[in-house]
């Protein structure tokens, strides 16, 4: 059996509430003077649209489009963290989700402490982390600062720690959101090396990237989304020319 | 591999849920004693009296009640006070469990929207990091009271099982109020109130003797007369709970984590979206 994800007609509605913390109190009231519902009322926005898409093992998926286009709602969708809407989605194999900078990470804790931590978050038992460790302090650079509370870490150091343990872990999925931005472009080269490096264990990797060179180089297949809807899938050099022709633009 | 498959609705039996909570406990399980454990050294660290305190916490609010309730009732003020401690501790591990757990879940919004993480972990965080303080708070209250006149018995032994049907009871509460107050945030003041309401129809710093025979029943009607009354039994009475003793904070605590997980279940799809 082989990694798979399968979206099948697949929507994702958000709610924005007008009111982002409601309460009894407003609720009650509202109700008493039967004035429009502040606590209830709220704006519907489809951040999925019906996606029916279909990732094998071995695609290296680049995922181009707008702010807004449900870029990483989709890869939040594949981590289980936003229940459906409408639709069936399948998952076959272990998620790595690297969505957000420091998903997992305790800021008061040492860098160590938070391997162990971000490892137990991905229900990884702490022997098997204590395998890893030094390969992930090695990989990310941070030999003299991984006794340090993390809160010390720039943002570089950051995101090269969450890298080093999302690859490390031998993910059969991993998801990366716009994650190799804040790095130096040392560690960008030897991020992509590893990268490519995984796709060859024939993993699934997707990839949410607004540096279109980085899709061209690193993935084998893209999809092109725009206000949830999958407007195109192809080749990456396919959507490339479909996301800046005239016709996507207006 | 594992495969998960994620629909549009919730068709998920209830035996199906409690066993993938089961599961999903046991596989985070290392997470849970990561957060607690680091918790505890978080907030033990930053004074060296940290753990003194809660020595010396009861030790002068022995003090205090010593002075006030012996000019207040007519009772050997010190056996008093112990019997009063026993309240206490038992009654802060409920109440801080309960206060701090409405926010579990607002306060794991950063892990929740980024990670895959099983929502019923935030609750049991909280469970646990109070189960610690009160194991602390027991210390304490075994300490001053084996100095001022409590004796020991082979009750204190049970204290573990009553400690676990606590920890249910407040899990429990704990699931339901921190589902609740995702989507109406000002729960947590209502709880506040509450639980001081509940507090005086505990008895606590008082005895049951105390009160007029003919309100007496109304104390029948806290749940928290049935789980202080078990602890009591075993750590100040030295006495046996009766069958019944046993078996209504039971039934209470199992009572509470079935209803906390319906609400959980209920909640479950659309919380995310609230946070």
């Amino acid at each position: 059996m082989s990694a798979l994800i399968d979206f099948d007609q697949v929507s994702l509605r958000f709610r924005i509430y007008h009111n982002r913390t409601p309460s009894i109190k407003e609720t009650v009231l509202d109700w008493l003077s039967q004035r429009q519902k502040r606590a209830t009322g709220y704006t519907e926005i489809y951040a999925l649209n019906q996606i029916s898409l279909t990732i094998k093992s071995g695609d290296r998926l680049g995922i181009i489009g707008r702010n807004g286009a449900g870029k990483s709602t989709l890869l939040k969708a594949i981590a289980g963290i936003y229940p459906l809407h409408a639709g069936q989605l399948l998952v076959r194999g272990r998620v790595s989700p690297l969505i957000e900078m420091g998903a997992g990470f305790n800021p008061e804790l040492s860098g160590r402490r938070n391997i162990y931590l971000n490892g137990a978050m991905l229900g990884i038992a702490p022997e098997a982390m204590a395998e890893h460790e030094a390969e992930i302090v090695e990989f990310a650079e941070l030999a003299e600062f991984i006794d340090m509370p993390l809160k010390y870490y720039s943002s570089g150091m950051y995101s090269r720690l969450a890298f080093s343990i999302a690859t490390t872990i031998q993910p059969e999925i991993l998801l990366l959101d716009e994650l190799l931005s804040t790095g130096d472009s040392h560690f960008v080269s030897k991020a992509t090396a590893r990268m490519r490096q995984l796709f060859s264990s024939s993993h699934i990797v997707i990839l949410v990237s607004h540096t279109m060179p980085q899709i061209l180089d690193l993935c084998n297949t893209a999809i092109v989304l725009h206000k949830g809807k999958l407007l195109m899938q192809g080749t990456p050099a396919e959507c490339n020319a479909f996301y800046t022709s005239e016709a996507f633009v207006n | 591999m594992i495969t998960r498959t994620y629909g549009a609705t919730d068709n998920e039996t209830w035996w199906a849920y409690v066993k993938r909570t089961g599961d999903d406990i046991v596989k985070y399980r290392h997470a849970l004693k990561n957060i607690v454990t680091s918790m505890v050294q978080q907030r033990y660290r930053r004074s060296f009296f940290g753990v003194l305190w809660s020595f010396f916490n009861p030790l002068l609010n022995l003090a205090i009640m010593t002075v006030v309730f012996s000019l207040m009732f007519s009772q050997d003020p010190l056996k008093f006070s112990i019997y009063q401690m026993s309240g206490i501790v038992t009654w802060t591990f409920l109440s801080a469990s309960i206060n701090s757990g409405t926010q579990a879940f607002i306060h794991a919004e950063g892990y929740l929207k980024k990670l895959y993480v099983p929502k019923i972990l935030f609750p049991l965080v909280t469970i646990c990091n109070e189960l610690v303080n009160f194991f602390f708070g027991l210390l304490g209250y075994y300490s001053i009271g084996l100095i001022f006149g409590l004796h020991l018995s082979r009750t204190h032994l049970l204290l573990p099982v009553a400690m676990l049907v606590l920890a249910i009871f407040s899990l429990g509460i704990t699931l339901i109020l921190s589902s609740i107050t995702v989507y109406f945030r000002d729960i947590s003041h209502f709880v506040q109130v509450i639980l001081q309401g509940f507090m005086w129809f505990t008895p606590i710093y008082f005895k049951l003797d105390f009160i007029p025979e003919a309100s007496r029943h109304l104390f029948s009607y806290s749940p928290f007369y049935y789980l202080v009354t078990l602890m009591r039994r075993l750590i100040y009475d030295n006495q046996f709970p009766s069958l019944a003793e046993w078996l209504i904070p039971i039934g209470i605590a199992l009572f509470s984590l079935i209803l906390g997980l319906w609400v959980l279940k209920k909640c479950e799809r659309t919380l995310i979206y609230r946070l």
